[in-house]
Order: structure tokens, then C-alpha cells, then sequence
């Protein structure tokens, strides 16, 4: 079978929890060939990963690469004030994703001809973005928000031009489609839904929409930015259960997201990530002094501060204790990691605080600690949780996202944003030999049994047969078996008449 | 006495919520919203059912979106652009530095050099030293490594302007220390370019004002006991200086190139031409102000005035930006942005307007009191070069150059027809005549990029 599985920042550009599984599934789905359609920051950055040899091709799309767009015409102009229109209303008034979807179908239409980015780019876009900004209906009982201004409106235009530059591409041709996230993929979906009718099965390992409303908090945005994008981006996951013919959450908690946001609860079916048990060898003896071990990517997400602040406390308590760090800082979190280093330095830990960056072998990394921790403020079914269990180590993680579910008694579970409760947790573990070894064995037990990538990828096998079954399948890429599968297909048509 | 009222449920509730969930909650567009700060800090479903009876986090995020009455968020975290002040004057004044650095070494070594000179050094060191600033962003922009790029453009610049310096000492002759001389400003003006472009400015200002002060010493004649030497020293040491810190950032692939893009070469190509028309209008002044021979010992006073209104350009740029964002941030239409950027220009423009008439008229008297003259054209031409220079710097400021290179190449157009016409006419383009045909191609010039960077200028778009 042709798949195309769509990526953003992550697979084949990035490390990270995504990129491994990615890679995973791919190498274990041998039988079936893929085209990666990775979206990037530009399409010139380097792969961090070597793709496998069913990968057939890889498309890079760089959101923020410059592009010369032509120039719109007055007719044009007026075309895409109507799409546009319809675009603001659909994001602004809390109407149902079919509108959305309409709208964006306006909006494809207009970009596959080549200039949306160009119509994006005028005084009229502007105008009309400021309009609606300003009429926006409001919550019960709010009053006049501030008035929305020119450089605020440039600003969404600027983002939403980067965010919308999917539609620009040529369709994808696949028999399938496999975004491994919500959010910007969905738009290549769409694309190749609404040409050729090609299936859409949607994975979900963190919460797309959760992670952009915390990275939208007002305050630490502008105003113009708080008042349209996560709107934006509330419509367009949205739009992604909706069209998807499938969605397959990382964890049964990203279940309970999906269905608050208006998922089918017919069309989920959750599939853990998995490890590969081989990868993870019997643990080596602990070492002397209190070791503490945390492995992920310097990210707010992962609240390194809270780690750190907690660190503190057992170090306080226990004198000889370390803290080992590893794992590289992604582009554009460098002004993070240099907070992560100078709150060290301001803590007085610089002795017993290490980055050691990115490492070959995490089970080696996990193997050199007697806990191993995780104060993440949102997780989907995270790897660096399996893996440390995996390792035989016993875990200290926060309280969110699937991490109860790949815990369950096997570990310590303590509420994120907590320094206090992850400080008094690993200081009673480490005060008591029996139960922390216990837990880590237990750790170890349970992930061999549930969370295998064996296990994972046969989920997925079956999934892709269930969505273009092998006697549908037809040789040709271009030609998708969807044809067979009405459901969706049908409900596009319903949005086409919506609009 | 005023009445306490009891806490409402409501109240209450936010009571035992995290810190900040209230403020989230009145500015939050939908209820997930909430619900994804509540799991942030630590309310989980299982939390939200045993501390506040709902039954998951969802529901009380529901609760609470209905509950709490909404605030319009503030505006977030404003980075203000503030206006220009002593900073950018004396920055802006050391960019005359060089101008006055080569005219003392023109002096100290009793140089004659012929009009060519001044025009191939500064055509080639202005154009070469633009193309790179502009291409270097580019590559900068997209974090592509310079590698040898710097070393091989700042060789081709070298030779480009010695070839074309022993072209021009065939034409008109000059010797090999105009030939050299060329090639010395040409190499120094690209090397500013390449430690401007890295942000290194202080590297060029280090070698370049003790230099420049003795220059200044030497020039005024005040100060007898800087002897000749020392000047010639001085101002050769920093022109090493330069070149060797410009080159010193080289990484250890300083042979290879980055790759360009068409857009890197078109970018460079125009700001090339722009380098290479302000040369061009610059050394026509010098040189017409340089006696009917075309030799002259010094810089010309009459180009001055430009050079010494650098600091006020580059106030004034500043100040420029920073009422553009201001007028960003107050005009609630395009339309209304658009008359707001256009009194901005002229605001700026009509300051630094009033700052070079100014120094021409310090010009004017200075002479008078050496019982000396200079032009009236040729200073009228001037004031207009500044201020075409002006308008080409916030043009490029916009990233939009395409009007100010038009409206050059029609001054230059202007100049030669002007030439044409009065050779067929009257037999002769005596230096009156040439001077007036300056006044009027460059203020044509001025005319035009006014008029066509308008439409640049009250676009919001330009200021991204």
C-alpha cells in the first residue's frame, strides 16, 4: 500500500518521542511503501534521521521558507475576499467544523491556483481581518476588548500565510493518508481528500490542540495573537476528527480530549506507542551516590524548571545527590535551556547538576540513576516514561497525559508544577531500597507486557487493512481505495453545500 | 462603612484553584482552553471529582468558562522600537570617519590623483560593500554559514577595481598610488561592510578613530607635532586592522561558498546597482568641485556636508522606525497607517532636510571666512544627494529598493542627455554647465524616488 505519513516538526528533521515512533512503524510496516510529507521550518534543514527503504520519498514543505508569490488580480482580489470572508466568520463564530472545512475548501481552491499567499498579503486581507477582529461575538457578559490594530493584524496574516502554505502544494497522491499528528497536517489531508478521495487515519501521540492553548496563554502572546489562533487552531483539530476517517490516540486519555472536542467516538481507537524489549538489557547495579536521571528535550512542555527546582530540594536533604540531564536543545528552545542553566547556577547546583545533551543509548543513560523522572505539563503516551521502565528503573512522573496509563502501579505518580511533591517522592524512594528496586522490576514486567512496538505495529496493520482493505487496494498510488469508502466521502459533499 | 459581601461560589472555586486560572478563565475563548490550564497545574480529572465534585476536568472547565466574567485580555509583552538619539548620531558620524581618514592620507602623501579615482573607489567600494550587507542578511536569515564567501568577494573587489584602475590610468593617467589608492578604499569600505554585517561594529570603530583623530589633527593643521609619518602609519595600520578582523571570523572551510539562491543573486544584484549609482552621484560632486583639471589635493569641502549629516541620517532612520510602529500600533485601518507612515517620512525627511542645510550653511561661512566660495549648484546639488541617499535608506530599510534604483537611473539618464544635448548645441560642457546638469539629474532623481517609494512607504506590509 502507498502511504503518505505527514509529519510536522518532527519525523524525519527532529529527535523526540514522534520521530521514534515514526521510524518504528515505518521499519515494522515493511510490506507497505511511504512517502513522507514532512512539515518544517524549511525544507533546506538537515534530516536528523535516515529514512528506512520503503520510504519512497520524502517531501519537505518549509512553512517559513520565503516564497514568490504572484501578484492577485482585482478579480482575484475579490474572490478571496468572499473565501476569506467565509474563512474569519468560520473561526471567529463557534460554529460547527463543517463551515471550517468549507471555508478552508475556498481557501484551497484559491491557493492551488497559485496565489492565496499574494491575496494574504494586501491591505484588503488586512482590513478585513481588523473587521472582524473587532465585530468578533463575545462570551456572555464580556465588554470592549481592546481595539485590534495594524501590526497585530500583519502579525496573524504573517503566521496564517506560514500556517496555510499546505494548501499551496500539489495534492498528495496516496492510497492512504497517516498524519501522525493534528493540527497543519490535517491540511495536506485535505488536499488530498478533497482530489482524489483519499483516506484520512489521524494518530494523536501528544494533544495538538491542548499544547497550542498553553502556548497561547494570554499574557506571553499578543493580544491579536490570543484573540485568533487558538480560535484558529480549535477549528482546524476540529476539522481533523471530523474528516479523519479514523483516529488512533497514543493513549486512552487523548481519548477523552478527542471526544471533549467533538471526535466520533465510533471512528478512535486508541494504540499505545511500544518499545522494543531487546533495546533494553537487564539493569546494571545502581550507582554510588543518589542519582537522579531525566532524559527528554530541553522543551517548556517537559517544565524543566520544576525538575530542577525539585532537585534542589532533595539535594538540600541529601547532599551527595546528582541530577543528570539528557538530551539535546531543539531550534528555537535555546533562550529556555539558557534559563534552565542560569536557574541552576542561581540555586547554587552547578556541581551537581549535569547536561550531558544528546546520548546513543538511552538504556544506558536510565542505567545511571536510581530514578529516573519526568515533570512534563502535558504528555501524550510519553517514550521517556516506557523506556525508563524499560530500563528497570523506578519512575517519578507527573501526573498528566497517558502517563498513568503506562505507569499504573509500577511507578510514583505526583501532580505536575509540584517541585515539593517530586522532591518528597524521590527522597522517600531513595531512602527506601526495596520499594524503589521493586517498582523498577514491576516497571520493567509490565512494559514487556503491554507496551511492545510488535504490538503497536500490528495494531497499525490491521488499522491500515481495515481502511483500504488489500482486495480494494488498487496498484495505483493516485487511485486511493476510499472510492469504497463512502462514509466521509459523503460527508465532504456536505460541506461543499454548506459553504 | 461598606458592606462585605460573601464570597461567591464562584469565588470560592477560584479560591482553590492554582494561581493564575482566574486570570485564564476570564480570557479564555472556549472551555478546553481552561481545561488544558487546569491539567497544567496539577488538575487532573481525578482531582477535579474529589476536591470539586465535577465530574472531570472538562466539566469544570465548562464551569468555570460560564462562571467567571470574561476580561478583554491586555495587550501582551510590547517590544516599543525607541526613537534615535546620541547613540545613532556618533554611530552615523563615524560612517564620515573613512571619508575623512582618506583625505588626510591623500594629503600627508601629497597624492595628485586624477578624477577617476575617486570615482572607481567609490563606485567599486560602495557597490561591492552594498551587494555584500545584502546578501550576507540573506544567508544570515536562513543561518547558511558565509564560509569563504567574504574572502573571495572581497578579492574580486580588489581586482575589479585594480583592473579598472589600470584601465583608467591608460585613459587618463594617475600612476600606480591611484591605481593602489583605489583598491585600499575599495578593500577598506568592503571589509566595514563585512564587520557591519557580522554586527561588529565596535571592530571597525577600534582601529578606525584614533586614526581618524589624527587625521582630523592633521587636516585642521592645529596640531603641528603629529608628524606626517604617524598620520600615513596610523591610517595604514587601521585599514590592516580592518581587513584582517573582517577576515578573521572565517571558518576553517574558508575556501568553500555557500550555496545562493536566485533570490540571494537578485537581492545582491540590486544592491549593487544601488552601491554603485550613490558612487557614482558622490564622485561626480567631488569631482566637479575639484577645479577644471580634475586634480585635487583633498576631499572637496562641497562634499562634506553629506558626510557630516551621517549621524543625523542615521537619527533620523531610527526615529523613522520607531514612528512607524507607533503608527502601526494606533491605526486601526490601512488607510489610516498609510497617512500616518507617509507624515512619518516626511517628518524624518524634513529634520534631516533641515540638518544639512544647516551644515551647508556652517560650509558656506567657514569660506566666507577664508575669503573662499563654493558653487551654489553644486551645493544645492548636494543637499538633494543627501536626501536622496535619505530616501534610499529607508527604501532598503523596507527592503524595497526597486523605486529608489528607477529614480537613480533616470538621474543618470538626465545627466547624459544633458551631456548630449549641450555638446550638439552649444560644442562644449564647460564646469558650469556640468554642475547645473548635476543639480538637476539628481534632484530629478530625488523627485522620482520620492514619488515612487510613496506607495512603498504607506504600505504596512513593508515593515515586517
Amino acid at each position: 500500500m502507498a502511504i503518505a505519513m505527514i509529519t510536522e516538526a518532527t519525523y524525519p528533521h527532529s529527535q523526540g518521542g514522534v520521530s521514534v515512533w515514526c521510524d518504528q512503524t515505518i521499519r515494522g510496516l515493511s510490506e507497505h511503501r511511504f512517502h513522507v510529507v514532512a512539515l518544517c521550518a524549511n525544507e533546506a534543514a538537515p534530516f536528523a534521521w535516515e529514512p528506512p527503504g520503503n520510504v519512497t520519498q520524502v517531501t519537505p514543505i518549509g512553512l517559513w521558507d520565503a516564497v514568490r508569490a504572484p501578484k492577485a488580480s482585482p478579480s482575484e482580489i475579490l474572490r478571496f475576499r468572499s473565501a476569506f470572508a467565509a474563512f474569519l466568520a468560520a473561526v471567529f463564530e463557534n460554529g460547527d467544523p463543517a463551515g471550517f472545512i468549507a471555508a478552508l475548501r475556498e481557501l484551497f481552491d484559491l491557493a492551488q491556483e497559485g496565489w492565496l499567499a499574494a491575496a494574504l498579503h494586501t491591505a484588503t486581507a488586512v482590513d478585513d481581518l481588523l473587521g472582524h477582529l473587532s465585530d468578533a461575538p463575545k462570551r456572555d457578559g464580556e465588554t470592549e476588548a481592546p481595539r485590534a490594530n495594524v501590526a497585530e493584524a500583519l502579525e496573524i496574516l504573517s503566521l496564517l500565510t506560514h500556517f496555510l502554505r499546505p494548501l499551496s502544494l500539489p495534492p498528495v497522491e496516496a492510497e492512504l493518508c497517516h498524519s501522525v499528528s493534528n493540527g497543519l497536517g490535517v491540511l495536506v489531508a485535505l488536499g488530498a481528500k478533497w482530489t482524489y478521495g483519499t483516506p484520512f487515519l489521524l494518530t494523536e501521540h501528544g494533544l495538538y490542540l491542548r499544547e497550542r492553548f498553553l502556548e497561547y496563554t494570554p499574557g506571553k502572546t499578543s493580544l491579536a495573537t490570543h484573540a485568533f489562533f487558538p480560535k484558529f487552531m480549535s477549528r482546524l483539530v476540529r476539522a481533523g476528527y471530523e474528516i479523519a476517517d479514523s483516529i488512533a490516540p497514543g493513549s486512552l486519555y487523548n481519548r477523552t480530549w478527542e471526544m471533549a472536542s467533538g471526535a466520533d467516538v465510533e471512528r478512535i481507537r486508541p494504540i499505545y506507542n511500544g518499545i522494543d524489549p531487546e533495546e533494553f538489557p537487564a539493569p546494571p547495579p545502581e550507582p554510588e551516590s543518589p542519582t537522579m536521571v531525566w532524559l527528554g528535550r530541553i522543551d517548556p512542555l517537559k517544565d524543566v524548571h520544576t525538575l530542577i527546582r525539585s532537585f534542589a530540594a532533595v539535594v538540600a536533604a541529601l547532599p551527595g545527590a546528582r541530577l543528570r540531564l539528557f538530551g539535546g536543545v531543539p531550534a528555537g528552545n535555546e533562550e529556555y535551556a539558557q534559563l534552565c542553566h542560569e536557574l541552576v547556577t542561581e540555586l547554587d547546583l552547578s556541581s551537581s547538576v549535569t547536561f550531558e545533551g544528546r546520548v546513543d543509548s538511552v538504556a544506558r543513560a536510565y542505567g545511571t540513576g536510581h530514578l529516573v523522572l519526568n515533570t512534563s505539563i502535558s504528555e501524550g503516551f510519553p517514550y521517556a516514561v516506557l523506556e525508563a521502565m524499560a530500563s528497570g528503573r523506578c519512575v517519578v512522573a507527573t501526573d498528566v497525559g497517558g502517563v498513568e496509563e503506562a505507569i499504573g502501579n509500577a511507578g510514583v505518580l505526583v501532580p505536575p508544577r509540584d517541585p515539593k511533591a517530586v522532591a518528597d517522592a524521590c527522597l522517600s524512594l531513595l531512602a527506601d531500597d526495596e520499594r524503589r528496586r521493586a517498582l523498577g522490576a514491576a516497571g520493567r514486567e509490565r512494559v514487556r507486557g503491554l507496551f511492545t512496538v510488535e504490538q503497536s505495529n500490528d495494531a497499525y496493520r490491521e488499522l491500515y487493512e481495515q481502511l483500504c482493505p488489500p482486495e480494494a487496494s488498487p496498484r495505483d498510488a493516485a487511485t486511493p481505495c476510499s472510492s469504497a469508502h463512502t462514509p466521509i466521502a459523503s460527508r465532504i459533499g456536505e460541506y461543499e453545500c454548506a459553504s | 462603612m461598606s458592606e462585605i459581601s460573601p464570597p461567591t461560589e464562584t469565588q470560592w472555586l477560584l479560591a482553590r484553584l492554582p494561581e493564575g486560572i482566574a486570570d485564564i478563565c476570564a480570557a479564555a475563548s472556549e472551555p478546553l482552553e481552561i481545561a488544558a490550564a487546569l491539567e497544567a497545574r496539577g488538575i487532573s480529572s481525578r482531582v477535579a471529582s474529589e476536591r470539586f465534585g465535577e465530574p472531570d476536568v472538562f466539566a469544570l472547565a465548562r464551569r468555570l468558562f460560564a462562571e467567571v466574567r470574561p476580561v478583554p485580555t491586555g495587550r501582551g509583552p510590547v517590544r516599543r522600537q525607541r526613537f534615535g538619539g546620541p547613540g545613532e548620531l556618533l554611530r552615523g558620524a563615524m560612517f564620515a570617519a573613512p571619508g575623512v581618514m582618506f583625505a588626510a592620507a591623500i594629503g600627508a602623501l601629497h597624492l595628485h590623483l586624477p578624477g577617476w579615482t575617486y570615482l572607481l573607489a567609490l563606485t567599486t567600494g560602495w557597490a561591492f560593500g552594498q551587494a555584500i550587507a545584502a546578501v550576507g542578511s540573506a544567508l544570515a536569515g536562513r543561518s547558511a554559514q558565509l564560509g569563504g564567501f567574504t574572502l573571495w568577494w572581497l578579492t574580486a573587489a580588489a581586482l575589479v577595481t585594480a583592473v579598472l584602475g589600470y584601465a583608467g590610468d591608460r585613459f587618463d593617467d594617475g600612476g600606480w598610488h591611484a591605481i593602489a589608492m583605489s583598491v585600499v578604499v575599495t578593500v577598506y569600505v568592503v571589509s566595514c561592510s563585512i564587520l557591519l554585517l557580522a554586527g561588529r561594529l565596535r571592530a571597525m570603530a577600534l582601529p578606525l578613530l584614533p586614526a581618524t583623530a589624527l587625521a582630523v589633527a592633521f587636516l585642521l593643521h592645529r596640531l603641528a607635532f603629529v608628524p606626517r609619518g604617524v598620520t600615513v602609519g596610523a591610517i595604514a595600520a587601521a585599514v590592516v586592522a580592518t581587513v584582517v578582523l573582517a577576515l578573521g571570523g572565517l571558518s576553517h572551510h574558508w575556501w568553500s561558498l555557500p550555496r545562493f539562491t536566485r533570490r540571494d543573486l537578485a537581492i545582491g544584484g540590486r544592491y549593487f546597482a544601488h552601491g554603485l549609482l550613490c558612487g557614482l552621484a558622490t564622485s561626480l560632486i567631488i569631482i566637479l568641485s575639484g577645479g577644471p583639471s580634475g586634480h585635487t589635493p583633498v576631499i572637496p569641502v562641497a562634499a562634506y556636508p553629506v558626510l557630516v549629516s551621517l549621524g543625523v541620517m542615521e537619527w533620523q532612520l531610527y526615529s523613522f522606525r520607531a514612528r512607524i510602529e507607533r503608527a502601526l500600533e494606533r491605526a486601526s485601518s490601512t488607510a489610516q497607517f498609510g497617512r500616518r507612515a507617509s507624515l512619518a517620512f516626511f517628518a524624518s525627511l524634513s529634520i534631516y532636510l533641515v540638518s544639512l542645510v544647516a551644515v551647508c550653511a556652517g560650509v558656506v561661512l567657514w569660506l566666507l571666512r577664508r575669503h573662499d566660495t563654493v558653487p551654489t549648484t553644486l551645493l544645492a546639488a548636494e543637499i538633494c544627494l543627501g536626501c536622496t541617499f535619505f530616501v534610499g535608506l529607508v527604501a532598503s530599510s523596507c527592503a524595497r529598493l526597486d523605486a529608489v534604483l528607477t529614480a537613480a537611473a533616470v538621474g543618470v539618464a538626465t545627466y547624459v542627455g544633458l551631456f548630449i544635448y549641450w555638446q550638439s548645441t552649444e560644442g562644449a560642457f564647460d564646469q558650469g554647465v556640468a554642475r547645473l546638469s548635476c543639480l538637476v539629474a539628481i534632484a530629478t532623481s530625488l523627485a522620482i524616488s520620492i514619488a515612487a517609494s510613496q506607495k512603498t512607504i504607506r504600505s504596512a506590509f513593508s515593515y515586517q
